[in-house]
């Protein structure tokens, strides 16, 4: 673009288009006369404080540029007339005159040379394209002001939980259409407004000016994404699996739903044991329990959690009984989906393998071979469960949490006057094993559901029961009443209410 | 279970024949019972168990079965049971040789013990209600008839009922009356402090530091017999009841105190885990409590504790009586 009557490409005119808004002062407006057989259009370009161009544009028809049919040159020269020191461009548009010519265009050309000679220092060029379409074109080049840095509005929780805010550099002053930035960030359970991505421009002097604000109702998780500079004010951002909408809330509402702190729950290892004796009906919602509980855990939890997967039954009483022992489904494992269909699985198999022998046992003559019925195998299975987390296998991340869900006492680790219980062929007690897993790892909760309980403060009334007091030491209940929920909560897995964060959160954690 | 086939018949008209006493559940038929698996366990001893008619036969059979096979015990006696078996034990005859075989050998003796064993239901001992019922005085001419009397006490339901002596005194009573001569009776009586192989029975023995390990491989414990008698004026103590320790006074003032012996005995005897072969003082149970709808249950193999010696001490002593 130049200030001559030649005619520069579109590619120049955008370029020079682009320079000239860039070089914007704030405050001052670019004038940009525009003549078409459509009429006259003025295009009032500005930047805002944060480098973002605003077009705004007023259109005039040749008819009410005319007095007494010839072109109103002093109107013209008026309309035209820059408000500022900003500057004046003339750009002729439209198609160039070929064979017969309308009068529109007529007075467009003459309403050209007329704002040429009323403002002999103004650019002029002529151009196919509608300065619309230049404008478009030449405001998205706009590089970013050069003491300004965009970013993206985070939260940070620090170690004692409380919350601020912290920003993830987006794009650097002077950046460009097409810039690109990777970085990732977790987002956490929002409300209705969902998770808010608010770009702001940041100033040498830490000041923040809010750029946009968009937002959608996202998954908790972490997300890897992609920010792209679409133009100045304008960010899109890649890898969410939903889109983002224009949130066109007040800011200082929005801030205003950010809690004061964030407690974190994790991470964790959570250890789920379910006793396998009983009738079908009766293990299968033991293991209803157990996946109630996992899910709830999966979901609400914070931090990583792990996740394992016993099964116990009880001791043969002689050497004609089979006796399933302490089989393991799945130990640290951070993923659990697959973790109770395994169980389902294994729970069907061994049923079909006794039922298959007592069938022979039966046809041979024999008595059926039926399960110990008073005890059940809680010593090896704390045993093993202590074992596993001493290693060489991976202990899981986190605190432990052992949730044991049955009914029966343990085998004693030898022969009990008082219950006549056999003994655990190991010799395996409980008595011991059990505060050595509380001694061995710090902060280690347990929590018990067994299958009938009147009063969760009755656990004590039977001396058989006594295992099971400890063993639900910081939570009990009912497989017939059982919120999975509450459950996690009172084992420290989850926190006790939802909450919800407007921002997303920054992936490190800052130190206290 | 152990059909009856022989229930109801009259007493003996042979040789006099020994007889059980005691309260329900104390343990009489499953220590008849486990006589013959005593007998096999111990070959040494020389001694072995045959029926002498078709019934006993066949519930000496059955008994094993039951006990060893199926693992359950027999059925308690609901009317008085009469089993004719006898001990016969093949010994060298001292100073005796025949030509045999070409050649000199030594002749054996053959020792027959008949054991005309009656076992009565427990309530026909009830003093309670014993007279005028039909099978208490059967049970009463049985024991005037008999020359050994095996009275069974058992420490464990002793300590739950507290019946021992209610089952004791009103027999003893009416049996005195119907001796023919004034004084103590002449019975050979063998008290049998039984289920020895409970848990509880077990370790007050245990306490009472008088446990000695037994001579077989599978160091079996067991109270000496010469302990027995005192190991028993310790149980009656722990009774529900406190009559029971009038038990022993009335067994000496019925019967001459040389002619009653005590033994500490278990019919099932202690559990022997199989890959031990040992007795295990943590893991001995061996009676399976009864669950609904199961009955008790024997755990592993039997081991006979003091079975055959009391009835051994009676068949030796009624066949010189007799």
């Amino acid at each position: 673009m130049t200030s001559a009557a030649r005619d520069p490409g579109t590619g120049d005119i955008v370029l020079g288009l682009t320079r000239t808004i860039a070089r914007l002062q704030p405050g001052r407006v670019l004038t940009i006369a525009e003549f078409s057989p459509a009429g006259t259009t003025i295009w009032k370009v500005r930047l805002d404080g944060v480098g973002i161009p605003h077009v705004i544009e007023h259109g005039h028809d040749w008819r009410s540029l005319r007095t007494l049919g010839s072109l109103d040159e002093g109107e013209l020269l008026d309309r035209i007339r820059p408000q500022d020191n900003g500057g004046l461009i003339l750009a002729r548009t439209g198609p160039a005159p070929a064979g017969s010519v309308d009068q529109d265009a007529l007075d467009a050309d003459e309403a050209f040379r007329a704002g040429q000679r009323g403002f002999p220092g103004a650019t002029s060029f002529r151009s196919p394209q509608s300065v619309d379409d230049l404008l478009d074109e030449a405001t998205a080049k706009v590089p970013l002001p050069s003491s300004l840095w965009y970013e993206l509005i985070l939260l940070r929780r620090r170690r004692s939980g409380r919350l601020e805010f912290t920003a993830q550099q987006l794009f650097l002053p002077e950046g460009r259409r097409g810039d690109t930035r990777q970085f990732t960030i977790r987002c956490e359970p929002s409300d209705d407004n969902g998770t808010v991505f608010a770009v702001a421009a940041r100033d040498a002097a830490f000041e923040f000016q809010l750029v946009s604000m968009a937002s959608a109702k996202i998954p908790p998780g972490n997300y890897q994404l992609t920010a792209t500079l679409l133009r100045p004010g304008r960010v899109l951002f890649d890898g969410l699996p939903v889109k983002l909408r224009t949130d066109s809330r007040n800011w200082l509402d929005v801030l205003a739903e950010v809690p004061d702190r964030l407690d974190v729950y994790g991470p964790a290892h959570l250890i789920v044991a379910v006793e396998c004796c009983g009738t079908d009906s009766e293990v299968e919602a033991r293991i209803d329990r157990a996946g109630q509980l996992i899910d709830s855990v999966r979901n609400a939890a914070d931090g990583p959690v792990t996740f394992s997967l016993l099964t116990f039954a009880a001791h043969a009483h002689s050497r004609m009984s089979h006796e399933d022992p302490v089989t393991v489904v799945g130990w640290a494992q951070s993923d659990p989906r697959d973790l109770i269909r395994r169980l389902h699985v294994l729970h069907a198999r061994r049923s079909a393998e006794r039922a298959l022998r007592n069938e022979k046992r039966v046809s041979r003559g024999e008595a059926p071979d039926l399960q110990y019925p008073h005890a059940a195998q809680l010593e090896c299975m704390l045993a093993e469960v202590g074992r596993r987390l001493r290693g060489p296998e991976p202990a899981g991340t986190g605190r432990p949490a052992l949730v044991t869900i049955g009914v029966r006492p343990a085998h004693p680790h030898r022969v009990d006057p008082v219950s006549e219980i056999l003994p655990c062929p190991r010799r395996h007690d409980w008595r011991i094993i059990l505060p050595r897993l509380a001694q061995e790892h710090e902060g280690m909760a347990f929590g018990a559901i067994r299958d009938v309980v009147e009063e969760p403060n009755d656990f004590q009334e039977n001396p058989l029961d006594e295992i099971w007091d400890h063993l639900g030491t910081d939570m009990k209940a009912s497989t017939d009443a059982f919120d999975a929920h509450a459950f996690a909560v009172g084992l420290g897995l989850v926190p006790p209410v939802l909450q919800y964060l407007p921002f997303p959160l920054a992936i490190s954690e800052g130190a206290d | 279970m152990a059909s009856r086939t022989n229930g109801s018949q009259p007493p003996p008209a042979g040789p006099p024949g020994i007889t059980m006493l005691g309260a329900r559940q104390t343990g009489k038929t499953t220590f008849l019972a486990a006589l013959q698996i005593a007998l096999l366990r111990k070959p040494d001893l020389g001694w072995s168990l045959r029926g002498e008619n078709p019934g006993s036969t066949k519930a000496l059979i059955d008994f094993v079965n039951d006990m060893s096979d199926n693992h359950v015990f027999p059925q308690a006696t609901n009317a008085i049971e009469n089993y004719r078996w006898s001990l016969e034990g093949e010994f060298p005859k001292q100073g005796s040789w025949e030509w045999q075989r070409w050649r000199f050998r030594r002749r054996d003796r053959i020792v027959s013990i008949p054991l005309d064993l009656v076992d009565a239901p427990g309530e026909s001992a009830d003093g309670r209600q014993m007279f005028g019922r039909a099978v208490t005085e059967r049970l009463v001419e049985n024991l005037a008839q008999s020359s050994g009397i095996v009275v069974f006490y058992d420490p464990v339901s002793e300590f739950d009922r507290g019946d021992a002596f209610r089952h004791t005194f009103g027999v003893l009573t009416q049996l005195r009356s119907m001796a023919q001569r004034k004084g103590r009776l002449p019975h050979y009586v063998a008290v049998c402090i039984t289920k020895f192989d409970e848990i509880r029975v077990f370790e007050s023995a245990y306490k009472l530091k008088m446990l000695e390990i037994g001579a077989e491989v599978e160091e079996f414990p067991r109270v000496p017999d010469g302990d027995a008698e005192a190991f028993f004026g310790r149980l009656v103590r722990l009774s529900r009841s406190d009559n029971a320790g009038l038990i022993l006074p009335l067994l000496h003032q019925t019967f001459r105190k040389e002619r009653v012996r005590f033994f500490v005995t278990s019919a099932i005897g202690f559990y022997l885990n199989p890959t031990l072969g040992v007795f295990d003082p943590d893991d001995y149970q061996n009676h399976l409590p009864p669950v609904d709808p199961e009955p008790a249950k024997i755990r592993g193999a039997i081991y006979p504790i003091n079975v055959i010696e009391p009835i051994l001490w009676l068949g030796e002593n009624v066949r010189t009586a007799g």
